[in-house]
């Protein structure tokens, strides 16, 4: 069996008081894109920069490739971090950026600047490498920062927030690229973002960070559609949350009373009738029902349309849910076309959409 | 009305500040060996006799070696220092060890002379330039910091960082990395104690013994009554300083763009 390319054991870490890593364990396999996604304070840079060396752990130990990195310094490990900012020496032009880890390395200069060549082509900056960093746009000092970043093909690259200080529209076009980049190259990424899209979007597996833990670790699609905790799933996307108590269950099957209206979703684990629960229902997952049309029991509810939002690719409208809790569904525009404030909507979904939990006691 | 008191005002105070510099200057250059108007005719002739005196001579290289001595002595401790300042995390630090290290240009000079004087006695260091030199360095180093402080508020620390991950130990990413980025700082703080050291007079007249720079032979002659040949050396000091002070903001700012 391989080592993981990065594995984290029993990491803690405080700063005086403030404990900003309070034992995290993670594993990142070769060739992995791993998303660290957390709130901002949630020690996911502070995570990513002692996987870099720049700071040393209070407890627990960091491996790469099985080797153990803890006592080394950033300058002795196989990693190599793109900063926020980018960074880049700016009294340097592109090409010197790029190549300063080869030349630090002693390879002959011709080696140098064919490697040089390569990675401008890669980031797609062909013909840039005189330029100065002052004279780059934000994109492109990006991209000259993962291409200096990758130059000596670190075993783990290392992405602090670098697509944060860019507009929207660049920033996409920024994530597709990346992601390629990674999967050309079959290379280790770790990426620290507090942007549940850009995690979503370019992620093989996401971390969740809150508080200094890992809550939940698992694919795009796992941390979408099976959040482990009501904190998971109001950080990833909108979410509706119905609180109520288990009145009833039947096998695969709970009953959920909310402010007297009874639903009913797949049972999970280690949830008994008498409990406090939540029902977790996503947005876009919610459809428009005939008033008075044949329905699914425990999958619909009706309730007075208390707002509207065009949102260009759907309609978003609110209504006062069971017990008054508002519940907000994604509607076709043509969809939601003739709803209007005041209008008694009913809304139903699929039996398999609703996740239950356990009330978190706070 | 206002407007016009105004500006008579503004008039006189810079009348006020550069009448006697332009006095001495204008008669730097006057043929008539008494301060009188009107100036009968110009000469250099004052410059050569300032030149020709072998006292001068001694003055002139005593003060140019203090100059440089300071310049290097006091850049580099004040280039450290403040770096070391700005790279503290803490706000409240930072800026309490930027106020201690400005403290001693408040001391006044009167008392900084007596006190370094009364302290190489106590320690055996006869006087002499080595005193002097120490003197200038502690004069100077303040306002040193105060300017490098103030040039490398915006040095992104960041890019120190990207130099060690990517493989450079400390020396090489200060050589390769840090110590470009601050040179003209470095260099426009250097002559900014260059300026300062080449007029500082009491705590050099304390500490230099039976040696003499400029500003202290001067103040010698001064007393032997007003020769003309004092206003050449003031004027080619005065435009050795403006030279200096100009040079280190310009370079200085094009390091901190």
């Amino acid at each position: 069996m391989t080592a993981p390319a990065v594995a984290i054991n029993g990491l803690s870490k405080s700063f005086g008081t403030a404990q900003a890593l309070d034992d995290v364990s993670l594993a990142v396999e070769p060739g992995e894109f791993v998303s660290l996604l957390g709130p901002s304070g949630c020690g996911k840079t502070t995570l990513l920069r002692i996987i870099a060396g720049f700071e040393s752990p209070t407890q627990g130990r960091v491996f790469i490739h099985g080797q153990d990195v803890t006592d080394l310094a950033a300058e002795q490990r196989p990693t190599n971090l793109v900063f926020q900012r980018g960074a880049l020496f700016p009294h340097m032009s592109v090409g010197m950026n790029i190549g300063y880890a080869l030349r630090l390395r002693r390879w002959p200069a011709a080696r140098i600047a064919a490697r040089v060549e390569e990675m401008l082509a890669l980031v797609r900056l062909d013909g840039m490498r005189d330029r100065m960093p002052g004279q780059l746009s934000g994109g492109q000092s990006q991209r000259v920062a993962l291409a200096r970043a990758l130059a000596a093909e670190p075993k783990v690259l290392l992405l602090d927030e670098p697509l944060s200080a860019l507009d929207l529209k660049l920033r996409e076009q920024m994530q597709l690229e990346l992601r390629a980049i990674q999967r050309q190259l079959g290379a280790t990424f770790v990426f620290v973002t507090h942007d549940q899209t850009e995690a979503l979007v370019m992620s093989d597996r996401i971390a969740i960070l809150q508080g200094g833990r890992i809550v939940q670790t698992g694919s795009p699609q796992d941390i979408y559609r099976r959040p482990n905790s009501v904190f998971v799933s109001g950080f990833i996307g909108q979410t509706n949350l119905l609180r109520g108590r288990i009145v009833g269950q039947d096998g695969a099957l709970s009953t959920i009373d909310v402010g007297g209206v009874h639903l009913s979703a797949p049972t999970p684990p280690g949830l008994a009738p008498g409990d406090a629960a939540i029902l977790l229902l996503r947005p876009e997952a919610l459809r428009l029902r005939e008033p008075g049309g044949a329905r699914v029991a425990g999958c619909a509810v009706e309730g007075l349309l208390t707002d509207r939002v065009y949102l260009g690719h759907c309609v978003r409208i609110t209504i006062a849910g069971p017990g008054g809790a508002p519940l907000c569904a994604d509607l076709r525009e043509e969809e939601a076309e003739g709803l209007h404030k005041g209008d008694i909507v009913s809304l139903g979904w699929a039996a398999t959409a609703p996740i239950l939990m356990k009330e978190d006691l706070a | 009305m206002v407007t016009g008191f105004a500006r008579l005002f503004v008039i006189l105070v810079v009348l006020f500040l550069y009448l006697p510099v332009f006095v001495t200057v204008i008669f730097s250059f006057s043929t008539s060996p008494r301060l009188s108007l009107p100036i009968e005719g110009l000469t250099l002739d004052w410059y050569r006799a300032a030149l020709d005196n072998p006292q001068m001579a001694a003055a002139l290289r005593n003060s140019l070696i203090l100059a440089a001595g300071t310049a290097l002595v006091s850049g580099l401790i004040g280039c450290a220092c403040s770096f070391g300042i700005l790279a503290r995390k803490s706000a409240r630090l930072r800026q309490g060890l930027l106020a201690f290290s400005l403290l001693p240009a408040v001391v006044p000079l009167l008392v900084t002379g007596i006190a370094l004087a009364v302290m190489f006695h106590a320690l055996g260091l006869s006087q002499g330039l080595r005193n002097a030199m120490l003197g200038h360095v502690l004069v100077c180093l303040p306002f040193v910091i105060l300017t490098m402080n103030a040039r490398l508020q915006n040095f992104d620390f960041s890019v120190l960082e990207a130099a060690r991950d990517l493989g450079a130990s400390r020396w090489r990413a200060f050589m390769d990395i840090t110590l470009p980025l601050i040179r003209p700082s470095l260099i426009g703080a250097c002559l900014l104690a260059a300026a300062l050291s080449l007029d500082e007079f009491v705590v050099t007249w304390f500490n230099i013994g039976n040696q003499q720079t400029v500003p202290v032979l001067v103040w010698g002659l001064m007393r032997r009554g007003v020769d003309p040949s004092i206003n050449a050396v003031a004027t080619a000091l005065f435009a050795l300083l403006v030279t200096l002070v100009a040079a280190s903001n310009l370079i200085g700012k094009r390091g901190a763009r």
